[in-house]
């Protein structure tokens, strides 16, 4: 019972392992069988120690607390291994049929898996080095497993970019080891005295942020992005999209609980505005379905952001938009992907007529994007309202409202799939019934997350958030307003297709100017603390 | 491709020198700084200079990712051994109250086998790289 | 002395990758920078210049050995990204016949 943490992250790589080197028919049931274990053990943890009231430490090898490996649990991480357990289930349902016999493939996700749970746990800043790294070369292989011409190349940018990146973080670590002497994160916690001025703490964190800037796609170093998540197969875009960026995310939250640094409060702010509103306008002149759902994750990062950076104890907003997104953007990816596979083509002014020929597949990506795109009785509206409710000047609700019109000028620049009519050759080609599941699973989730959320996080925090509102008639106004305009701006601008919109198509930033905005980026931060 | 002649010869007589450095790295490792792992890296890079000295050698691959497998295997039966006489995993299976040069044989075994373990995985690695290029 | 060397390799690594346009050299860059960075983190437990970390008679001051450890595991993490970058790269030029930079973003495959 003690060494369940221990035997989370051990299982999958055991499975893992069984299924590399014993390359049988029966993979499969291995999988089904590590993956249920998994459940069962995570489930009966969290009943175990009462919801985890304080956290739960697990010493290994019981060596002095300065210089050992720590595993920690609380409710935070309780809440992300769940959703990694949930979406981890919904890829391997999606291809179970089509890849049954190649182990390679089943052999890097679930290593995959077993080592992104272990990033979850750590307590220690070195250990989570290793795991990222981990993570960051694995992801990178199951981008280009296709092995075309656009994947390797979107490959090789993710990978040499991604380390660069955290190369820094390693320089901010040898500060804070150089000034505290340990590299525990509690014992830091406790430690760190932070002063004015530009010594070697406020170095550290600079660094440090900077790193986690690349890995979570923040403003001027989001472009490996879009490459990367267009050009892998689409049950890993899924995933990547639903779950490793937030891998970026979750230490941004571990390390400014760490820290208790004021300064840099409005910076991210205003970073998440930049970050949302430039997602948004490449999001509306592109015209691959996946590159739109691409950009359409750097602009809810950028939400994310905002919500995140609230006062201490508000911050609960930017944590349930990351649980929400994780599930409707893997419902969009998902269902993007079936779309593809069946009409064999990606643009989206070319392909017609899914209400007709698909009405079931159809009905689970409009379910997807009333998600995305806050309408109330589904779970992006609950978490918006949060996140709007704790911000506390009037210009920062008015650009809120002005990323919501620009999402749905993108999404209704989608929906023009479903409109058409009916095709006979697409006939025989039929969805399978593995790959139904997930949708109708995920698309269930969509509306319990949207209609029951008090109970479900009333286990995981004690904020109250009983102020929204599900049925009032104003809220209900607001979003037919709002989506009046953004077909307004739909018809003026987008469908003309100017000279502009080619150009923001269009552009290619390379390697050096990409590292060139890193090095811009770390400057500005400098600037901003002197 | 032609080798500058300098380094063939140079290669030639550095060779066994950084055999022997390699060796005493790993064998002195419980008394001086390095051990395993220094001592593995110092003689994979003894083994790759020989494509500069001898440039049609034979292919080995398979045999070295083979012999790396039986002695990771060896590995995990040394580190278990001391399951049998004290309980715990991966220490000193040697009672304590005997002398301190029966003590020493786990250490340097150990070293040993690590090693080897590393210099013939990076050896793996880089000589896949070279054999490619040629065909 | 010595952390102020590894300052100077490290801004050397960072100019290379602002302004290269090769893949190969990106990536030697890259691999400059990491040799930097491990340099430093070795020369940190050494204020005191003391002796080296074993017990034996007479030794009173020693090197801190934390860093020693961590940094083996970031040599092998580096030379499995360097491995595997160059991996994708002998695919990229079967592909798109070309090694810059500026021309592979321009290319179809």
């Amino acid at each position: 019972m003690e060494l369940i943490p221990v035997l989370i992250i051990m299982i999958p790589i055991f499975a893992s392992m069984i299924v590399y080197l014993t390359d049988t028919k029966y993979s499969n049931n291995v999988v089904f069988v590590a993956q249920g274990t998994l459940s069962i053990l995570a489930v009966k943890y969290f009943i175990e120690f009462e919801g985890l009231k304080e956290k739960h430490l697990l010493n290994l090898g019981n060596w002095n607390e300065v210089v050992s490996i720590v595993l920690r649990n609380d409710k935070i991480s309780m809440l992300f291994i769940f959703l990694t357990i949930l979406i981890w289930w919904m890829i391997l349902i999606y291809i179970w049929d089509t890849k049954k016999r190649d182990s390679k493939f089943i052999f890097l996700l679930i290593f995959l898996e077993g080592v992104f749970l272990g990033l979850l746990q750590t307590n220690d800043l070195f250990t989570m080095f290793v795991f990222i790294e981990i993570t960051t070369i694995l992801s990178s292989i199951l981008i280009l497993y296709k092995m075309d011409g656009e994947s390797v190349r979107a490959g090789l940018y993710y990978l040499l970019f991604n380390s660069v990146g955290m190369m820094f973080y390693l320089l901010g670590m040898a500060f804070i080891y150089y000034s505290e002497g340990t590299l525990n994160i509690d014992i830091l916690t406790a430690k760190i005295n932070i002063y004015q001025g530009l010594n070697l703490t406020n170095l550290s964190y600079i660094s440090i942020m900077a790193a986690v800037g690349v890995k979570s796609a923040f403003f001027p170093v989001y472009n490996w992005l879009p490459k990367a998540h267009s050009a892998a197969p689409s049950s890993i875009s899924a995933l990547l999209s639903g779950l490793l960026v937030k891998s970026g995310l979750y230490v941004f939250i571990r390390i400014n609980s760490m820290y208790g640094l004021e300064t840099f409060r409005e910076f991210f702010i205003i970073l998440g505005i930049f970050t949302a509103i430039s997602g948004a306008i490449f999001a509306v002149s592109q015209k691959d379905l996946k590159q739109i759902l691409a950009f359409s994750t750097i602009s809810q990062i950028g939400i994310i952001m905002i919500g995140l950076n609230q006062l201490e104890g508000e911050t609960l907003g930017g944590i349930m938009h990351i649980i929400n997104h994780g599930i409707f953007k893997t419902l969009l990816f998902l269902s993007g992907g079936a779309v593809v596979s069946l009409y064999k083509k990606r643009d989206v002014t070319k392909i017609r007529g899914l209400l007709k020929n698909y009405p079931l597949l159809s009905i689970f990506m409009i379910v997807g994007i009333l998600s995305i795109t806050g309408m109330p009785l589904f779970n992006g509206y609950v978490s918006k309202s949060i996140i709007k409710y704790g911000v506390y000047s009037k210009t920062l609700e008015y650009l809120m409202y002005f990323i919501d019109i620009l999402t749905l000028t993108y999404f209704i620049k989608l929906s023009q799939i479903f409109f058409g009519e009916k095709n006979i050759n697409l006939k025989n080609h039929k969805l399978g019934i593995y790959k139904k599941i997930p949708l109708y699973l995920l698309s269930l989730a969509c509306i319990i997350f949207g209609n029951f959320y008090i109970p479900i996080y009333s286990l995981f925090t004690e904020a109250s958030i009983k102020y929204i509102n599900l049925f009032n008639i104003s809220e209900w106004l607001l979003f037919g307003l709002k989506a009046a305009v953004a077909y307004f701006l739909y018809r003026i601008i987008v469908k003309k297709d100017y000279n502009f919109i080619k150009f923001l198509r269009r552009t290619n930033i390379s390697f050096s100017s990409t590292n060139f905005l890193f090095i811009l980026f770390i400057t500005i931060m400098i600037i901003w603390k002197l | 491709m032609k080798n500058s002649q300098i380094l063939v010869c140079f290669s030639r007589v550095l060779f066994p020198f950084i055999l022997v450095f390699g060796f005493y790295v790993i064998i002195n490792g419980h008394l001086t700084p390095g051990g395993g792992f220094q001592g593995g890296a110092i003689l994979a890079t003894a083994i790759l200079i020989t494509y500069f000295i001898i440039p049609e050698r034979i292919s080995i691959l398979t045999g070295l990712v083979r012999l790396e497998k039986l002695l990771f295997i060896a590995i995990i039966i040394v580190g278990s051994l001391s399951l049998i006489t004290k309980g715990t995993f991966f220490t000193n299976p040697i009672p304590m109250d005997w002398g301190i040069n029966y003590k020493r044989i786990f250490l340097v075994l150990l070293n040993f086998l690590i090693g080897s373990k590393v210099s013939l995985g990076l050896v793996a690695m880089f000589s896949s790289f070279i054999e490619e290029g040629r065909s | 002395m010595n952390p102020i060397l590894s300052f100077i390799i490290m801004l050397i690594g960072i100019y290379g990758i602002v302004t290269s346009e090769n893949i190969i050299k990106s990536i030697i860059c890259f691999s400059i920078i990491e040799t930097a960075l491990i340099l430093l983190f070795l020369n940190l437990g050494n204020g005191n210049h003391g002796d080296i970390p074993i017990i034996l008679e007479g030794v009173k001051n020693m090197v801190d050995p934390l860093p020693q450890a961590l940094m083996i595991t970031t040599i092998v993490i580096g030379a499995s990204t360097t491995a595997l970058a160059l991996m994708i790269s002998i695919k990229i030029f079967h592909y798109y016949g070309t090694l810059e930079w500026d021309e592979l973003l321009e290319r179809e495959g």
